[in-house]
C-alpha cells in the first residue's frame, strides 16, 4: 500500500500537467486549422451581412486615472451602431466627475452612477438595465477595447444561434517589469491555449471578465451577474453553460489590459481567481446533476485534478525540506526536490514546448511576441509555485466563505508600473 | 467598414525603468535559463554529441536505457495520446459549427421580461434607457431604483 502511494503521488505530479500540456497544445493548433485557417487577418475584419446595435458597459470604481483613455479607445471602435455604458461603482476619486464630462463630450456615451459601491457584478446589472441594445460587450474601466473588437464579437454571435457568450483576448500592455513580461507569454501559453482547446470541446471554464460579449437574454437565462461569488465572470460562464448556451473563444477580439508588476499585487489577484474558481464550482456542482451537464462535468472534474496537483505538489516540496530537519523520520509522503532533475526536466523542455507553440500561435496579434520567450524561464521554477501555493489557500478560503454571503465591493487591484 | 488598413498600434505600455532593474533581470533571467540548462545537462550533452561529428552516433556519451525510460513513460504518454484523440475527434465534431459563417439567431430578450426580473416596470426601464446620466440604488437582490437623472454629488459617486 505504501509502495502503491509512494508510486502514484509522483506519477500525479509529473502526468498531469505533462499529459495536460500535449492536450492544450494540441487544442490550440486543431483550433487554429480548424477556425483560424481561411479567417480574415485581426487586423481585416470582413463586411458583415448586419451590424445589429450592441451595448458596451464599462464599470469603473476608482478609474479616474484610467476613464479618459478608455473611454477615448471606445469612441474609436470601428463599429456603425454601438453605445457606450460607463458604470460609476461609488468610487471615491474622481471617476463620477470625469464621467460627467465624457458624456457631454461623447454623443453615444451614457452614464450610470451606482450611489453606493456595489461591486462589479451588480454594477454590471445596473449597466445592463440601462443598456438598450441585446448584445453586451464589457470591458475593464482600465482596458482598452481594440478597433474591431466588437465586430469580431458580432460576427462570430451571428455565425452561431447557439452562443450566450464570448470570451475575448487579453493583451497586456504593462511589460515594463520581469513580472509584466512573465505574463505576456503566461496568457499566451496558458489561458489562450486552454480557452482554444475548451472551444473545441464545446465547454470553456471562464471568459476572461476583462473582455467578453453576451446575449442578453443568455445572462437572463443563466440569472444575470451575482454579486454573492468572488469571480463573476467564472460564475456567470458556468450559469450560462448550465444553462443550456455554449460560449466560444474570439482570439481576434483583443482588449489592451493592465496586469499587476508587483509580488504582492500579483498574489492578490491569483489568490482571488482561485478562491473565487473554487467558490464556483462546489456552488453550482448540485445545478449539474443532470446528465446533459456532461462536457460540464470534465471541465469540472479537471479544476478538481489541478487543485489536487497544487497540493500533492507543494506536500511533496515541504516534505524534502522536512527531511532535512529532526522532523524528517514523522514525514511519510514522497518528497520532491526543488533541483529538478529526469521527470521534472521533462515537464521544464514540455512547459517550454507549450509556450512556443502558443507564442507561435499568437504572433498574428503581436509580430514580435516570439522574444517573450526569454522570460519564460521563470514560469517552471517560479511561477508553477505561485499559482500552487494561491490554489492551496485558495480552496479552505472558498469554503469558508461558502457560510458568509459576499458584499461584492471591490478594491483597486495593482496595475502595474506607469 | 475600413476594409484592408494596418491594424491599430499595440497600447503597449514601456516605463523607463531603471538601468539596474533592467540589468537585474536580464541577469536573473539568464541565470535561470542557465539553472535549466543544469538540469537537462545531460540530455543537452547526449543531443550534442549524437550530432556533432561523426554524427548520429554516440562517442563519449553514454546512452540512457531507452527500454527502462519507456517503461515508466508509456502510461502517460498513452493517457496523452488517448487525450490527444479525443480533442481531435471534437475538433472534427465541431469544425460545421466553427466555420460557419451564418446561424438563425435566437429571439432577443423581450424589455418587459428584463424589467420583471430586475423588479421593474417596462415602461420604467424604457424611461431609464433615456437618461443620459442618472444615479440609482441597486441591492443585493439587484432590485433597482432610481435616485435620480443625473449625479448626487456626494463622495460616493465622486
Amino acid at each position: 500500500m505504501r509502495d502503491l502511494f509512494y508510486s502514484m503521488v509522483p506519477g500525479f505530479v509529473f502526468g498531469y500537467p505533462f499529459v495536460m500540456a500535449w492536450y492544450w497544445m494540441t487544442g490550440g493548433l486543431l483550433h487554429r486549422i480548424v477556425r483560424g485557417w481561411h479567417e480574415p487577418r485581426p487586423g481585416e475584419p470582413p463586411v458583415l451581412e448586419s451590424y445589429p446595435p450592441v451595448s458596451i458597459l464599462v464599470p469603473c470604481h476608482n478609474e479616474g486615472a484610467n476613464v479618459r483613455e478608455v473611454f477615448a479607445a471606445l469612441d474609436a471602435v470601428d463599429y456603425p451602431h454601438f453605445e457606450m455604458i460607463g458604470i460609476n461603482d461609488g468610487s471615491r476619486d474622481d471617476t463620477g466627475a470625469i464621467l460627467d464630462e465624457l458624456a457631454a463630450k461623447y454623443e453615444r456615451l451614457r452614464v450610470v452612477h451606482l450611489a453606493t459601491n456595489r461591486g462589479k457584478a451588480l454594477a454590471l446589472d445596473a449597466g445592463a438595465i440601462a443598456a438598450r441594445h441585446e448584445i453586451l460587450v464589457a470591458i475593464d474601466g482600465d482596458s482598452l477595447l481594440d478597433r474591431d473588437a466588437v465586430t469580431w464579437f458580432v460576427r462570430r454571435f451571428l455565425s452561431d444561434g447557439t452562443l450566450g457568450a464570448l470570451t475575448g483576448n487579453p493583451r497586456i500592455r504593462n511589460r515594463s517589469s520581469l513580472l509584466g513580461r512573465l505574463q505576456v507569454g503566461e496568457y499566451s501559453a496558458i489561458v489562450g491555449l486552454i480557452k482554444r482547446a475548451q472551444t473545441l470541446f464545446g465547454c470553456v471554464f471562464t471568459v476572461s471578465g476583462v473582455v467578453c460579449a453576451f446575449r442578453k437574454r443568455a445572462l437572463h437565462d443563466g440569472g444575470w451577474w451575482s454579486p454573492a461569488t468572488l469571480t463573476d465572470d467564472v460564475d456567470m460562464t458556468w450559469r450560462i453553460q448550465i444553462a443550456g448556451w455554449t460560449i466560444a473563444y474570439e482570439p481576434k477580439a483583443l482588449c489592451w489590459i493592465l496586469m499587476p508588476e508587483k509580488l504582492g499585487g500579483l498574489w492578490r489577484q491569483r489568490l482571488r481567481w482561485s478562491e473565487g474558481g473554487t467558490q464556483t464550482v462546489l456552488r453550482l456542482a448540485p445545478q449539474m446533476l443532470h446528465r446533459r451537464h456532461w462536457r460540464l462535468w470534465l471541465v469540472w472534474v479537471n479544476y478538481l485534478l489541478s487543485v489536487l496537483w497544487s497540493y500533492a505538489m507543494l506536500a511533496g516540496l515541504l516534505a524534502w525540506c522536512l527531511k532535512w530537519t529532526p522532523l524528517g523520520p514523522l514525514v511519510h509522503y514522497p518528497a520532491f526536490s526543488p533541483v529538478t532533475q529526469g521527470w521534472g526536466a521533462l515537464l521544464t523542455v514540455t512547459y517550454l514546448l507549450q509556450a512556443s507553440v502558443s507564442l507561435m500561435l499568437d504572433r498574428r496579434f503581436e509580430q514580435q511576441i516570439m522574444r517573450v520567450i526569454f522570460w519564460q524561464a521563470w514560469y517552471p521554477l517560479f511561477f508553477w509555485v505561485l499559482q500552487a501555493l494561491t490554489a492551496v489557500i485558495g480552496v479552505p478560503r472558498a469554503i469558508l466563505r461558502l457560510t458568509r454571503p459576499s458584499t461584492g465591493t471591490w478594491v483597486s487591484p495593482d496595475r502595474g508600473v506607469r | 467598414m475600413k476594409i484592408g488598413r494596418l491594424p491599430a498600434e499595440a497600447p503597449i505600455i514601456r516605463t523607463a525603468v531603471p538601468a539596474w532593474m533592467r540589468i537585474r533581470d536580464v541577469a536573473m533571467t539568464f541565470g535561470a535559463w542557465l539553472l535549466i540548462g543544469y538540469f537537462l545537462r545531460e540530455g543537452l550533452y547526449l543531443a550534442y554529441d549524437y550530432f556533432r561529428t561523426p554524427i548520429f552516433e554516440l562517442t563519449t556519451a553514454t546512452a540512457p536505457d531507452w527500454g527502462e525510460m519507456w517503461g515508466r513513460l508509456r502510461g502517460f504518454v498513452l493517457l496523452a495520446a488517448t487525450l490527444v484523440a479525443w480533442i481531435t475527434f471534437w475538433a472534427l465534431d465541431s469544425r460545421a459549427r466553427l466555420q460557419a459563417t451564418h446561424s438563425p439567431q435566437p429571439l432577443p430578450l423581450l424589455d418587459s421580461t428584463h424589467a420583471a426580473s430586475m423588479g421593474l416596470h417596462e415602461t420604467q426601464l424604457a424611461g431609464w434607457r433615456l437618461a443620459k446620466v442618472q444615479t440609482v440604488d441597486i441591492n443585493l437582490a439587484r432590485r433597482v431604483t432610481m435616485r435620480q437623472e443625473g449625479r448626487i454629488g456626494n463622495g460616493g459617486a465622486g
